[in-house]
C-alpha cells in the first residue's frame, strides 16, 4: 500500500544514478565479451600433431586440358581420351609413385554406379604401370566399414589384379590440415599418409546426382579425403566443395559418365536411377570436368553453385570451351 | 511526469537471482568455449572410427527364408551416425523424421556372389516413412503387393510397413535372388503388422485423372519454398500438372502460408494473372510459361503447379477445392 509517495517513488537524482549503474553494467558485459572474443578460435589441443598441406600435384605445362570420349567401354574411352591428351606418359613418368583417389563411399555393387567402377580402377592402374610408374596406390576414406566398401565395390580385387596397392584408412593416416583462406577446413583431419612419397594424383569419380550439392563428380570425390564428422559440412556443401578444390590440385581427373546416376544420389540403389550416358571425361582441370559433367545430369554448371564458386576461387575454369578441349569421338551407333 | 516506483526487497532479490544465473551461464559458455574445438573432435572421431563400425548386434536382423545366409553382421545407426552408412543421403532421411537404421547383407547359400542388402529405416511414423518412400519413388516402379506401400525395380524392392521404410537392394539382377528378396519382404511384413493402413493426405486429391503412384509427401521446403513442410503433391496425367495440399494448424496459418507462397513466386518473377474462379482469395501467377494457382480452404493450403494453360489450372483448382471441402466436413 502506498502511503507516502515521496518515500516510494524515485526522484530525478535516483533515476539518473540507477540509469548510470545499468549503463555501466551493460558496458561491462559488452567489454567482457570483447575481451574474451577470439577470432582465431581455440587452439588445437593435440600436442605433437602438426598441420599438413598437400603439395601441388598438377603439371605446370599441362594445365587447362580436357578431352571427352564417347562410348560404353570404359577401357576404350579412357584410352581414347588419354591418347588425345598425348598419352598417359604425358602425366605419369618412369619411376613415379601414383595415387588414385577413387570413390568407395558405399559398400554397394559396381552395377549401381555409386562408386568408382572397378574396371576403371584396373585400366587406370595398368596404364600407370605401362607408363613406368613404380607404384600405384588406391585409396579413399569411406566412413563406414572401409574393408567392405573396397571389397563389395570390386575395387580391391580390380586394383590387386592390376598390381596396385589398396590403402584402407587407418587412424594414424590422418593429420590436421587447413585450407588457406578457408572457412570450413581448419585444423581438419586429412587422409594424409597415403600421399607421402606420391608424385602424381589422379582422381577417378563417377557422375552422380547428390541430394545436397546437386551433383557428386570430380571435386566432390575429394570429400573422401576428409576424416572426422565431416557430415556437418553438408549444411554448407557448396563451400566445402569449393574448399576441397583449393585443398588439392590433382595431376588429372577421370570423370566416368559411362553411366550417370540421375536421381536418388549419392547412394542410388536401383538400376533405374542410372542412365547410360556413355561419356568419359579426362581433364587436368577438375572444375572444367564437373562443368562438362553437369550436362550428363541434365543440368547446367550454373545449376551447381560450387562449380562457379570453385572457378571464382581460382581452382579451375567453368567455361571448359575456353580450355584446350575436344570431344574426340562420338558414340557408335 | 509521474516518478518511477522505487525498488522493493522482492525486486532486489529477483534481480540478484537473475544476475547470479546469468553469471553461471557466462561461466558455462566460457568453459565450453575453452574446451571445444570441432577439429579436435573430428580427429578423435577418426581415431575411434574402427570402434564405431563394429556391429552392435550378433543376431540376425530378419527371419530368413531357406537358401539365404547372412554375409555380414547386422549394423545399426541412429541420427548421429546415419551419415556413416549413407553419407550425403542422410539429410533427406533426417529431415523426414528418421529414428534408426538397421541393415545387414545376405547372399544365396549356393552362390555368394548373388548378394543383397536389407535396410530397415525406422522413420518414427507411417507418415514419415511414406514421405521418404514417395519422394524416392522410381519411374519404372512396379507394384509388388507386399507391404502397405511398395514397389519393385529391376534389382530392388522398396516397402513401407507402418513406421518402417524397407529397402532390399540386390547386387545383381537374378530371378532366384529376386524371389528371395520378395520372401524376405513378405517375412518382414508378416512380423510387423500394422493396424492403421491409411495416410490421410493421400485421400485429399480428386481421383479423376490422378496418377495414384505419383502421390508424394514432401517433408521440407516443398517447391524450394523454405518452411513449406508436410506438403502432399500429386500429378495429373491428362491435365499435365501437379496439385498440392498441406494441412496447417489453423485456418489463419493456412491463409498466411498461401499468401507467403504467392509472394515467393512473385519474388522470383511471377506475374499476376486474372482468372474466373469460384475459390475466394485464390491467386494465379504465371512463371516460366506455366500457371500456378494458390488458395486456402479451412486449414488447408492448396493449389496447382505447372499448368500449361489457365483454363486447366482453374478447373483443377476448383476440383481440388471441392474435394478439400468434403474432406474438411468429414473431419
Amino acid at each position: 500500500m502506498v502511503n507516502d509517495p515521496a518515500k516510494t517513488y524515485l526522484n530525478r537524482r535516483e533515476f539518473m544514478a540507477r540509469s548510470a549503474k545499468a549503463g555501466l553494467a551493460v558496458a561491462a558485459t559488452c567489454g567482457a565479451g570483447f575481451l574474451f572474443f577470439d577470432d582465431e578460435g581455440p587452439a588445437r589441443e593435440q600436442a605433437g600433431v602438426e598441420n599438413v598441406s598437400l603439395p601441388d600435384f598438377s603439371l605446370a605445362d599441362a594445365k587447362g586440358r580436357m578431352r571427352v570420349a564417347k562410348g560404353a567401354d570404359r577401357g576404350e574411352t579412357l584410352g581414347l581420351a588419354l591418347k588425345a591428351l598425348g598419352g598417359i606418359e604425358t602425366f605419369v613418368k618412369k619411376g613415379d609413385a601414383v595415387l588414385l583417389k577413387i570413390n568407395a563411399a558405399f559398400a554397394t555393387a559396381p552395377a549401381l554406379s555409386a562408386t568408382t567402377h572397378p574396371d576403371l580402377v584396373a585400366h587406370m592402374s595398368r596404364l600407370c604401370f605401362k607408363a613406368g610408374a613404380k607404384s600405384v596406390v588406391v585409396t579413399d576414406n569411406p566412413i563406414n566399414d572401409p574393408a567392405s566398401c573396397f571389397a563389395l565395390t570390386g575395387i580391391a580385387r580390380a586394383a590387386k589384379s592390376a598390381g596396385a596397392k589398396v590403402l584402407l584408412p587407418k587412424t594414424d593416416f590422418f593429420r590436421p590440415t587447413t585450407v588457406p583462406g578457408g572457412r570450413l577446413i581448419k585444423d581438419w583431419p586429412l587422409l594424409y599418409t597415403p600421399f607421402e612419397g606420391i608424385d602424381k594424383v589422379i582422381g577417378l569419380a563417377p557422375v552422380k546426382d547428390h541430394s545436397r550439392s546437386g551433383a557428386s563428380m570430380s571435386l566432390k570425390n575429394f570429400y573422401g579425403l576428409l576424416g572426422g564428422r565431416r557430415n556437418i559440412f553438408h549444411q554448407d556443401i557448396n563451400t566445402i566443395i569449393t574448399e576441397l578444390a583449393l585443398m588439392i590440385k590433382p595431376t588429372l581427373v577421370i570423370l566416368d559418365g559411362t553411366f550417370s546416376m540421375m536421381q536418388n544420389g549419392p547412394t542410388g540403389g536401383s538400376l533405374s536411377d542410372l542412365k547410360a550416358t556413355n561419356t568419359m571425361i579426362v581433364s587436368t582441370d577438375p572444375v572444367a570436368a564437373d562443368a562438362f559433367g553437369a550436362g550428363l545430369l541434365d543440368k547446367t554448371p550454373q545449376d551447381l553453385p560450387y562449380i562457379g564458386r570453385a572457378a571464382k576461387a581460382g581452382a579451375g575454369r567453368l567455361d571448359y570451351t575456353a580450355l584446350d578441349f575436344e570431344i574426340v569421338n562420338s558414340v557408335e551407333s | 511526469m509521474p516518478a518511477l516506483p522505487k525498488e522493493n526487497r522482492t525486486e532486489t532479490v529477483i534481480g540478484a537471482f537473475i544476475l547470479v544465473v546469468l553469471g553461471f551461464i557466462g561461466l558455462f559458455v566460457f568453459n565450453s568455449q575453452s574446451n571445444f574445438n570441432p577439429a579436435v573432435v573430428a580427429l578423435q572421431v577418426s581415431a575411434e572410427k574402427n570402434e564405431v563400425v563394429q556391429p552392435v548386434q550378433k543376431q540376425l536382423l530378419l527371419t530368413l527364408p531357406a537358401g539365404i545366409k547372412p554375409i555380414s553382421a547386422p549394423e545399426q545407426f541412429d541420427s548421429d551416425t546415419l551419415f556413416e552408412k549413407i553419407n550425403g543421403a542422410a539429410e533427406a532421411y533426417l529431415a523426414a523424421g528418421f529414428v534408426e537404421l538397421k541393415s545387414q547383407r545376405y547372399a544365396l547359400v549356393d552362390n555368394p556372389d548373388s548378394w543383397l542388402e536389407v535396410f530397415v529405416y525406422d522413420m518414427g511414423s507411417a507418415k514419415n516413412a511414406f514421405s521418404i518412400f514417395s519422394t524416392q519413388r522410381r519411374s519404372d516402379a512396379m507394384a509388388i503387393n507386399i507391404g502397405q506401400f511398395d514397389y519393385g525395380t529391376e534389382n530392388a524392392l522398396f516397402i513401407v510397413q507402418g513406421r518402417f521404410y524397407v529397402q532390399i537392394i540386390a547386387a545383381t539382377t537374378q530371378d532366384e535372388l529376386y524371389k528371395k528378396m520378395k520372401e524376405i519382404a513378405a517375412g518382414f511384413v508378416k512380423t510387423h503388422p500394422v493396424a492403421q493402413k491409411k495416410i490421410a493426405g493421400i485421400g485429399w486429391f480428386p481421383e479423376t485423372g490422378l496418377d495414384k503412384k505419383s502421390v508424394s509427401l514432401v517433408s521440407t521446403d516443398a517447391f524450394g519454398f523454405e518452411g513449406f513442410n508436410d506438403v502432399f503433391t500429386a500429378y495429373y496425367t491428362s491435365a499435365n500438372l501437379t496439385a498440392f495440399v498441406s494441412q496447417r494448424d489453423s485456418d489463419q496459418a493456412a491463409q498466411e502460408k498461401a499468401a507467403a507462397f504467392y509472394r515467393f513466386f512473385k519474388q522470383f518473377g511471377g506475374k499476376d494473372q486474372n482468372m474466373d474462379i469460384s475459390i475466394q482469395g485464390a491467386r494465379m501467377v504465371e512463371i516460366m510459361e506455366s500457371y500456378t494457382v494458390i488458395f486456402s480452404n479451412g486449414n488447408f493450403v492448396a493449389g496447382v503447379q505447372e499448368a500449361q494453360d489457365k483454363k486447366t489450372a482453374v478447373q483443377m483448382a476448383e476440383d481440388l477445392n471441392r474435394k478439400l471441402s468434403e474432406v474438411g466436413r468429414g473431419q
